[in-house]
């Protein structure tokens, strides 16, 4: 006997499309609660993560895409080291802030702008280089003097340069390129497949 | 034992006692081990979110590096180690990951290495007799709360270091030293440095809750091995007294320099002075120094 409830959900596309891109089945998620109940910044989260397990199971994209949790995971892995059964909880917040990148959704934390300048100094230097990641977030970010009040304090101690090392810069930005390069046409593929 | 020092971006910025110490070590004990000449940033705790591919490529080339010196590697970092374990498991078997990463990295990279954390060296290969008898100055009746943090235990089928949930290789290093261990629960517990800069006051939270949870199981002093948790517990312990209004003065050292002091190393080269909250009283008060 099929039962409809409300309007018509393919409940298995989404899951299906997270396991492609995460390598995990959420539909094995039993609804214990025992990675909302270990994890370090669930008071920070307006879905708690076994909530946002349910919610890809019923193939609310919407909702786990625009959640604030998927922007204050901090991938510890305490969710999924403890799962019973084996859901990868972490891999699958990471799946989703990639997907929401993706679709260019608003981040709801500033990590994202940590994030990219984490990825310009790479490509600038090849290793990180700390003075110049968080004067790029300050800049993104708009908080002008974020931290600014530590680097007297670790320059004395030595513990920043004011000069960064350059690695192996000229592979690491061919290695960006391609990757880019890949993205891009993987993404064109997808959308001429559809 | 033949292994290539990856150090990690930040024991060359951030936590440079950390490299300093391990140096030290390595040369005081004869190891084997030095550094690979070629390394590259492993993609820390943001590049995964960004591009996968890019991610693992990033570690791939670090394999490279050692293939090319034919050494194992001997990681310092507990995320660098998390990664080029990762990048090593996506070499391992085909996928349609594997194929993407070698053709970003550009060139075919076999992962046959053995990729292993100092600590973990230390405790299994050198051996915790060996250690013993080279203790000549013994941290008697310092009481040290280890805290390995997240990184270095999970996903433990990919670690393989420790018990996830209660690790004793620090535990049992620092014991061999003549230390007393404190038990406590929060060994493993995310100290938040991954928001640190970007929402520095959930990670205050956090970090509070670490070093309240040591203080109160009677820790007198910390034992690091991760140097992003260094940096959170030390750096922000001032202002976390300012927040809390509650004085903690933990030191935080890592557990090379703690090794080193145990092995009668002079303290200028185990860079005590380089941590924020100062370590000097209380060595002194336990006539370690």
């Amino acid at each position: 006997m099929l039962i409809k409830i409300g309007r018509e959900v393919n409940l298995l596309a989404f899951s299906k499309k997270l396991e492609k891109e995460t390598g995990t089945d959420v539909r094995k998620c039993y609804q214990c609660g025992k990675c909302t109940a270990g994890c370090p910044m669930n008071f920070e989260m307006d879905v708690s993560p076994s909530q946002v397990i349910r919610f890809c199971q019923l193939g609310m994209e919407e909702k786990v895409l625009n959640s604030r949790t998927i922007w204050y995971c901090i991938f510890c892995d305490t969710c999924s080291t403890r799962c019973p059964q084996g859901v990868d909880i972490k891999g699958v917040m990471d799946g989703l802030r990639r997907m929401a990148v993706a679709r260019n959704i608003k981040p709801k934390s500033n990590v994202r702008f940590l994030e990219k300048a984490f990825q310009s100094i790479i490509y600038l230097f090849g290793r990180v280089y700390e003075p110049g990641m968080v004067g790029m977030y300050n800049l993104r970010s708009g908080n002008f003097l974020h931290d600014v009040g530590y680097f007297p304090l670790m320059l004395r101690k030595r513990k920043i340069s004011l000069k960064p090392h350059f690695k192996r810069t000229r592979e690491v930005r061919q290695v960006m390129k391609r990757a880019q390069k890949m993205k891009l046409r993987k993404a064109k593929e997808l959308e001429e497949a559809k | 034992m033949k292994y290539g020092y990856y150090p990690g971006c930040s024991a060359k910025s951030t936590a440079p006692e950390l490299d300093a110490t391990t140096l030290a070590l390595i040369d005081f004990l004869h190891l084997d081990i030095k550094e690979l000449k070629d390394w590259v940033c492993c993609g820390a705790s943001s590049m995964h979110s960004v591009d996968k591919v890019l991610h693992t490529a990033l570690s791939v080339m670090t394999l490279d590096a050692a293939n090319a010196e034919e050494r194992d590697i001997m990681v310092q970092c507990p995320a660098c180690l998390a990664h080029v374990l990762e990048a090593k498991e996506v070499l391992s078997k085909d996928s349609e990951l594997k194929s993407d990463v070698l053709e970003a990295v550009g060139k075919q990279v076999d992962a046959n290495m053995k990729i292993r954390h100092f600590s973990s060296i230390l405790h299994d290969e050198y051996g915790l007799d060996k250690i013993r008898e080279k203790v000549t100055n013994p941290l008697q009746s310092l009481s040290i709360a280890s805290y390995y943090g997240c990184l270095i235990v999970r996903p433990p089928e990919r670690m393989q270091y420790d018990d996830p949930e209660n690790p004793m290789v620090m535990d049992q290093l620092m014991s061999t030293c003549g230390a007393e261990i404190v038990q406590w629960p929060f060994k493993t517990k995310c100290c938040g440095a991954g928001t640190a800069i970007s929402d520095t006051d959930v990670s205050l939270d956090l970090t509070y809750e670490i070093l309240r949870m040591a203080k109160n199981n009677g820790a007198e002093c910390i034992c690091v091995l991760c140097p992003l948790c260094q940096n959170n517990l030390d750096l922000r312990q001032k202002k976390i007294e300012q927040r809390y209004g509650e004085k903690l003065n933990l030191p935080v050292l890592y557990y090379t320099q703690l090794l080193g002091l145990a092995f009668g190393l002079d303290p200028i080269m185990l860079q005590l002075n380089r941590l924020f909250v100062d370590p000097f009283p209380l060595l002194k008060r336990k006539g370690i120094l």
